[in-house]
């Protein structure tokens, strides 16, 4: 559905677009779009089946707790994403490799920071010496 | 030093030496291949192989990354090599990662990638046996072979395939491009739909930007950032990297029961393997045959190479206690798919895999199309060629030198992984343009790939259509303009109606056999009521 979305989206902005351009995006969007209905008119169709079959095959689902792991994992990577921008590339990704296993239940402190360590002093060195790049830098340092 | 024009150098009987190609040519087509010889053992592409063969074979090694993760992470660093150092380093990535992944599978029975399922069953028991040494040795000489008969073969259909590849236009590789969308979707079983839901969605994300015709910009909503088009780098390194991380973050470290370390001769096996010449020839042949056919890969073909050496074999009931042939035939296969799947890809442009289409987009962000172009580079096709030969010698030396060493990777906790591989791939997007939103991107498409794999999208279809749409979309527009506009021209030629044909018929055929199916068993009940019925 969400899919279906995007390509009306596309459609959309397609038909404001002159012939040329707009071509290939009007025919790929207008396919898209009928292959997403006809994939949840086979869902709705099939659905009951489905259930009934992923019963009986005692398939578990996704369990909040995973769902929840998920969402903080990726909090963290956003995190990790914006704290490069504040406090620079570098010493985002030393928080980053401290926090997220301890996040993961990893308990072992010394293990994650020569970790963190190891893993920041190589990336300095690759982009320092290796690539020859600037890193960013934060706004604060 | 002869020097003839390459441009004529590119057809099939250039690449082979038959009796009737002139001295002079014969001598410079030999040239060409010292040229691409020496080329390989210059500092750069050596420094790459050896590098790409020793990260191949710790990303091999670690449960749960195969080589399509090994590839995609290093994707961003070939957009600064040329483009043979790019080629050959992503080439011993993926053939080391293929045999990388047989270490997890024989020391801890947990297949280190989908190509690697069927070496636990004969690999673990050899290590529960004592003989894990002698297991990796099998897997190096099974895995060298196979990479070597694969190359045979890239040698031998390349040409063959590069005269068809010569003669088709524009309408054709349009055509093409759609053959391989379709598949790929075709290939996800079960998903056929989906994947051409996602090719769709490739296609429409290709479009953003720059018009290859017009040059009139599309989608960028204003934005800056959209107007040079969707990166392939941060949609890949989302769609198969971060992803992965995502999915290992959820799973909870296993406690391995059992494991073995490598304590006998690693030598031995390796030795041992050349013993079995039919086997190494069987499955060798079913590697390359499923590594050439568009859209089967090294999931198929290790499992396909098992059950066939067991159904070959005059005592099938050994298979899975430890039979050396059940591991040897599992390796050679898979070795001699990952080359066998490179054929299509570089002649015509059709990815045979995941990681195949990766090296789509490392040629296309290097400037060069597949096909005749990407043999019309100089000694370019000749020095990758021989780097890929390079690649498989260069994971065997190390292999043999280090597995025991490499194995103990299998044991690093996923907390401390997942980080890493985080890291690794938010560095590789921000490295392409200097730019933190590329990492955005990543993370975007990280979700995406993640929300896609959980309910059974084939994500491969994105990227795709993501590599091909702007070659699809150029020859698509050319094909217009060379007939006079009408849209007919795709069916008055021959190869490219034969094309579109294949596609109708591609695409039909899981319903088609589906209502036969259907409607045989229908028939055979009546049938069966028909005699069960008593006679008047």
């Amino acid at each position: 559905m969400v899919l279906g979305a995007l390509s009306g989206i596309i459609l959309f902005q397609s038909l404001s677009m002159p012939a040329i351009p707009a071509l290939l995006p009007r025919l790929v969007s207008i396919l898209v779009l009928a292959l997403s209905f006809a994939s949840i008119a086979n869902e709705l169709l099939f659905s009951r089946k489905k259930e009934d079959q992923a019963e009986e095959q005692g398939r578990e689902k996704v369990g909040e707790k995973g769902s929840i792991s998920v969402l903080a994992f990726v909090l963290l990577m956003l995190g990790y994403w914006l704290f490069a921008y504040l406090i620079g590339l570098l010493a985002a990704t030393f928080l980053f490799m401290v926090i997220s296993p301890s996040l993961m239940g990893f308990q072992k402190r010394r293990i994650t920071m020569a970790a963190a360590t190891v893993i920041t002093v190589l990336l300095f060195a690759c982009f320092r010496w290796v690539f020859q790049m600037p890193l960013p830098r934060g706004i604060f340092f | 030093m002869f020097q003839v024009g390459f441009s004529d150098a590119v057809t099939s009987r250039h690449l082979f030496l038959n009796s009737e190609t002139p001295l002079r040519q014969r001598i410079s087509i030999m040239d060409m291949w010292i040229q691409g010889l020496l080329a390989v053992f210059e500092g750069q592409n050596l420094l790459f192989l050896l590098l790409g063969t020793g990260y191949g074979l710790l990303i091999g090694a670690l449960p749960g990354l195969g080589p399509s993760f090994g590839v995609a992470s290093m994707l961003p660093l070939t957009f600064i090599l040329p483009p043979s150092t790019a080629i050959i380093f992503l080439a011993s990535i993926h053939a080391s990662t293929a045999y990388g992944d047989s270490i997890a599978s024989i020391l801890i029975n947990t297949p280190g990638g989908a190509g690697s399922v069927a070496s636990c069953w004969d690999g673990y028991p050899l290590a529960r046996q004592g003989k894990a040494g002698f297991a990796l040795g099998i897997a190096t000489a099974g895995s060298t072979m196979g990479g070597i008969i694969g190359w045979l073969c890239l040698m031998l259909v390349s040409p063959i395939l590069m005269t068809v590849a010569l003669m088709i236009g524009p309408p054709e590789y349009a055509m093409l491009a759609l053959l391989a969308l379709s598949l790929i979707s075709v290939a996800s079983k079960g998903a056929t739909l989906k994947g051409l839901i996602l090719g769709g969605v490739g296609l429409l994300l290709s479009f953003v930007g720059f018009d290859p015709t017009s040059g009139f910009i599309r989608f960028s909503f204003g934005t800056l950032y959209l107007r040079d088009g969707i990166g392939i780098i941060p949609v890949t390194l989302g769609l198969f990297a971060l992803s992965q991380a995502i999915v290992l973050s959820t799973e909870k470290s296993e406690r391995i029961v059992e494991t073995f370390s490598p304590s006998d001769r690693v030598l031995d096996g390796f030795y041992h393997a050349f013993g079995y010449p039919g086997t190494v020839l069987r499955a060798g042949l079913i590697g390359i045959f499923l590594g050439v056919m568009p859209a089967l890969g090294i999931s198929t073909a290790n499992i396909v190479a098992y059950l066939s050496e067991k159904k070959a074999s005059k005592t099938p009931e050994t298979f899975g206690r430890g039979n050396p042939r059940g591991l040897l035939a599992p390796e050679v296969a898979k070795n001699a798919c990952v080359v066998g799947d490179l054929v299509p890809t570089f002649t015509l442009g059709i990815p045979g895999s995941t990681t195949t289409a990766l090296f789509l987009a490392a040629l296309m962000l290097q400037g060069i199309a597949p096909g005749p172009d990407f043999f019309q580079k100089g000694a370019f096709s000749y020095t990758v060629f021989m780097g890929i030969l390079m690649a498989q010698l260069a994971f065997c030396l190390i292999g043999l030198m280090t597995a025991r060493y490499f194995s103990r990777v299998v044991y690093v906790q996923k907390a401390i992984l997942v980080p890493c591989i985080v890291v690794l791939s938010f560095v590789g997007a921000y490295g392409i343009n200097n730019e933190l939103i590329d990492i955005l991107v990543t993370i975007i498409f990280g979700i995406v790939g993640y929300l896609l794999n959980k309910y059974g999208f084939p994500v491969v279809c994105i990227v795709l259509g993501l590599v091909l749409g702007k070659m699809f979309e150029s020859n698509f527009h050319r094909s217009l303009i060379i007939g006079y506009g009408q849209p007919t021209i795709f069916f008055k030629r021959p190869i490219s109606l034969s094309i579109l044909i294949l596609i109708v018929a591609f695409l039909t055929w899981p319903y088609i056999a589906s209502a036969s199916k259907g409607l045989f068993s229908h028939l055979i009940q009546r049938g069966k009521r028909k005699m069960n019925q008593p006679l008047p």
